[in-house]
């Protein structure tokens, strides 16, 4: 039965060629934009760190011994600088305080700096490379893998020692080889000695440093260093949430101060829900005994955020893009009542073929069947026609020049989800077709022949 | 007028259906066009900058330490004026299409009652280098182009020029030279008096929604003080001396400043007709995206529309036929095709301005768009409805030229 009503529908698709194109087109252009903009969407809004994500939490704590910031006063919009601060950064002793009580599983501190990176024999520079100064528990925390080599120890954290690790990428730049265990970089005056080397690693978005850009097409930091040794080398992290206010009188060194200025990010891994409710107390907590505070009018506030919330909280997948997956989506719709449309009336057309077939004994159910599956054929062969109108739309989109275009590309869920999509709107489309020529009375339709 | 009524309730399912693509086709394209019009603003807005190709951009300057003070810009303005060609050098806070830094916010026209969101440029000779169009007033005189800022200078009195727009939203009255503009809303907050007024300024916001906002801006002359960011614009005598200049520009400026730039941000020197371009670049591809999308909906629609109602025609050439025979004329098939189309497609419009206003609700609510300017619905209605008779004109012909003959045989 399904083999003949297979061949029907196969028949029938080719009966009006010209309209059967028609509704192939529709199809293949609704499915065709809607895919183009749910991949971009899909490719954004993806869990930077499937499996570990959830158990990783940005602590704050608001110590900066200045008045708050507030957004309505005139003189504040009027300095409005677009560097999006708030991104709940902390001062240097707060952090090491925060280290040092190891309350969380796992802890590390993280800013981006910005150095040339030099080979030790001074062969070979790469100039202004982002650096990430961190801590030894970076890498097992976030999942990096390491090629050769190992991770720095705490206690080169603790010493001080000018270590670093760097990725394959980089380690072939400056020395021709992956494995440059061993090897020295120059930042500024200090040699860092490379003890591992890792596989290129760059999360989209890159949730614990939003300030660079969410997303990027060519990776991120490609050196890894003990924070301590980074300040040491006269490194400077490159942004700031807010400096005390009796540091700007005194600036003469850095502009980023950490001593002085929010600039270190703090992430701490929490394995269940009493670790954390336990540490948000322990936070809450830390910045109340900070007795310096007072005086500046400022709440004892502290914050602990999980990354998914903390990518909504920054609105990491820009509105553009979601506005255009509804745009997308409502086009679709429109092509389906378009095709439903194109299909009723081709169904309706062979009223009276399928009067024959009523009348000669073919139930119900085989007439809808056989329509549903005409439908069903029709957006099935749109969605192959939709493929490389998809590929086409996703190349239009790299051509925008978001830094995030560069990631628009089609992976196999979802190429499956298109076909997907596909079958689903022609059994959708067709069913109303269907079911009107489904109940075309038999009798009637033969006699009016 | 019954006999086009009456079929139409007898056979719901096509008229249905053009109801349901019309009304949908309509809402999408009321808002695809509106964010479209939103994505045109900043490419249609005359920014007011004169002769782009003669003007050079050096921003994203970045001191390694405290802001440079006010008297090294104003040598490094100086050596910059030195370079052959050039006729006009500012150092300011920030410079149209250049979106590192923006100064801006509430600013109240002082007598007025009135308020208004603008962008503040603070630097000097601006209308000389910018090449404005003074209007009304006068350019600031040599002695308020030496203004030298403690702080940037919002917060301090003294003479703005403003734009015609800005003049226009805080001073109704159209009485504006000599008029006080209030910055912010702190209690000591400075005070400018207008002195001129420019044909246009655009401001360095992108992503503003309202239109007319986008040219509300003033200047303030003299170089902003302790500001970390300074940008210089450099005006040439002729377009074709832009090259030389700009490299000129960029050893000056390494020369005066470049022990102390910071290291790892780049200095950014553009002409400024570059620079506009490349700001311009994701609004123009947006529209480009929006118009293909109106268009392919606006096609589908009709080609929708056409093919059902080809069906509808066909399926009723047997009573066309009858009626024919018994004296309607071509013209009246033809018209009654047409006119049935109008009552289903009318419909579709009504339904689909509804949808079209409450999507329009819904993404503001979502998306902090503006509101729907109700002069779309008319408009949309109108391209709905003559698109809907252009759908319909093939099948109408169609069927006025059934021959009356047709009544007598079965079909």
């Amino acid at each position: 039965m399904w083999h003949y009503n297979l061949e029907l529908a196969v028949r029938g698709l080719r009966r009006f060629p010209r309209s059967t194109m028609l509704v192939l087109l529709t199809v293949a252009l609704g499915l065709a934009a809607c895919m183009t903009t749910l991949t971009l969407l899909h490719m954004l809004s993806a869990d930077p760190l499937p499996g570990r994500s959830q158990n990783l939490y940005l602590a704050w704590v608001d110590t900066v011994l200045a008045k708050p910031m507030d957004s309505h006063s005139a003189a504040m919009e009027l300095n409005h600088v677009t560097f999006d601060t708030g991104y709940h950064r902390i001062k240097l002793a707060d952090a090491q305080a925060l280290l040092a009580a190891h309350r969380a599983v796992r802890q590390t501190v993280v800013a981006d700096m910005e150095a040339d990176e030099i080979s030790g024999d001074g062969r070979h520079a790469e100039r202004q490379q982002l650096i990430l100064a961190t801590t030894s528990d970076f890498i097992p925390m976030f999942g990096v893998t390491l090629r050769y080599g190992r991770d720095w120890t705490p206690a080169e954290d603790a010493n001080r020692t000018p270590v670093a690790v760097i990725d394959t990428d980089l380690a072939t730049k400056l020395f021709g080889t992956p494995d440059a265990v061993g090897r020295d970089v120059r930042l500024k005056h200090t040699l860092f000695r490379v003890v591992g080397v890792i596989q290129p690693y760059a999360p989209q978005p890159s949730f614990y440093a939003l300030d660079h850009g969410a997303y990027s097409s060519d990776g991120g930091e490609n050196l890894y260093a003990p924070y301590t040794a980074a300040l040491d080398a006269g490194l400077v992290p490159d942004d700031s949430d807010a400096c005390d206010a009796s540091y700007k009188a005194s600036a003469t060194q850095a502009a980023n101060d950490p001593q002085h200025c929010a600039t270190l990010g703090l992430w701490v891994q929490l394995d269940t829900p009493r670790q954390v409710a336990g540490y948000r107390a322990y936070l809450q907590g830390y910045v109340q005994q900070q007795t310096a505070l007072a005086g500046f009018g400022k709440p004892p506030r502290s914050q602990l955020t999980g990354v998914a919330d903390w990518l909504k909280q920054k609105n990491v997948v820009p509105d553009r893009v979601r506005l255009n997956v509804w745009l997308a989506g409502s086009f679709l719709l429109l092509c389906m009542v378009n095709v439903a449309g194109l299909l009723s009336a081709r169904f309706l057309r062979r009223s009276g073929e399928v009067g024959i077939r009523r009348a000669l004994g073919a139930p119900r159910r085989a007439v809808f069947q056989q329509h549903v599956l005409e439908a069903g054929l029709v957006c099935l062969v749109g969605g192959v026609l939709a493929w490389p109108l998809t590929l086409l739309g996703l190349w239009i989109l790299r051509q925008q020049g978001d830094a995030f275009s560069g990631l628009a590309r089609l992976d196999p869920a979802m190429f499956g989800a298109l076909f997907g999509l596909a079958l689903l709107v022609g059994v959708l489309v067709g069913l109303l077709p269907a079911w009107r020529v489904a109940v075309v009375e038999p009798g009637l339709q033969v006699k009016s022949e | 007028m019954r006999h086009i009524i009456k079929p139409l309730f007898r056979h719901r399912m096509m008229p249905l259906l053009v109801v349901l693509q019309v009304a949908l086709a309509c809402a999408i394209a009321c808002n695809a066009l509106f964010l479209l019009q939103q994505k045109l603003v900043p490419i249609v807005t005359p920014d007011g900058v004169g002769h782009p190709a003669r003007l050079i951009v050096a921003s994203r300057i970045v001191p390694r330490g405290a802001p440079w003070s006010t008297s090294r810009l104003y040598e490094t303005e100086q050596a910059l004026h030195a370079i052959p060609g050039v006729t006009s050098v500012s150092v300011a806070a920030s410079l149209p299409m250049e979106d590192n830094v923006r100064v801006g916010g509430q600013v109240f026209g002082q007598g007025a009652g009135t308020k208004a969101n603008a962008a503040v440029y603070i630097g000097d000779h601006l209308v000389d280098t910018l090449g404005l169009q003074l209007v009304a007033g006068r350019d600031f005189s040599a002695a308020e182009q030496a203004t030298r800022y403690k702080n940037i200078g919002v917060s301090n009195s003294g003479p703005t020029i403003i734009t015609q727009a800005l003049a226009r939203r805080l001073f109704p009255d159209g009485h504006v030279l000599g008029r006080v503009i209030r910055i912010g809303d702190i209690p000591d907050a400075g005070r400018r008096t207008v002195v001129g007024v420019v044909a246009h300024l655009m401001r360095n916001v992108m992503s503003q929604d309202d239109r007319s906002d986008i040219d509300y801006s003033m200047m303030f002359p003299g170089i902003p003080g302790h500001w970390a960011m300074p940008s210089f614009g450099v005006r040439v005598t002729h377009a074709a001396m832009a090259p030389a200049v700009l490299k000129a520009v960029k050893t000056t400026i390494q020369q005066a400043l470049g022990s102390d730039i910071v290291v790892g941000i780049e200095p950014n020197y553009q002409r400024y007709a570059e620079l506009r371009d490349a700001m311009l670049a994701r609004p123009r591809a947006a529209v480009w995206l929006l118009s293909g999308v109106s268009l392919i909906v606006l096609l589908v629609t009709v080609v929708g529309v056409m093919g059902l109602t080809g069906y509808w025609v066909q399926q009723r050439m047997r009573q066309i036929g009858i009626r024919r025979a018994l004296g309607a004329q071509r013209s009246h098939i033809l018209h009654d095709v047409q006119l049935e189309n109008l009552l289903v497609v009318g419909t579709g419009i009504l339904l689909g301005m509804a949808l079209a206003y409450a999507v329009n609700l819904w993404l503001m609510h979502h998306y902090e768009l503006s509101r729907l300017p109700w002069t779309y619905l008319p408009y949309g209605a109108l391209l709905m409805l003559l698109l809907g008779q252009l759908a319909v004109l093939s099948p109408a012909l169609r069927a006025a030229r059934v021959p009356p003959v047709v009544a007598t045989r079965s079909v």
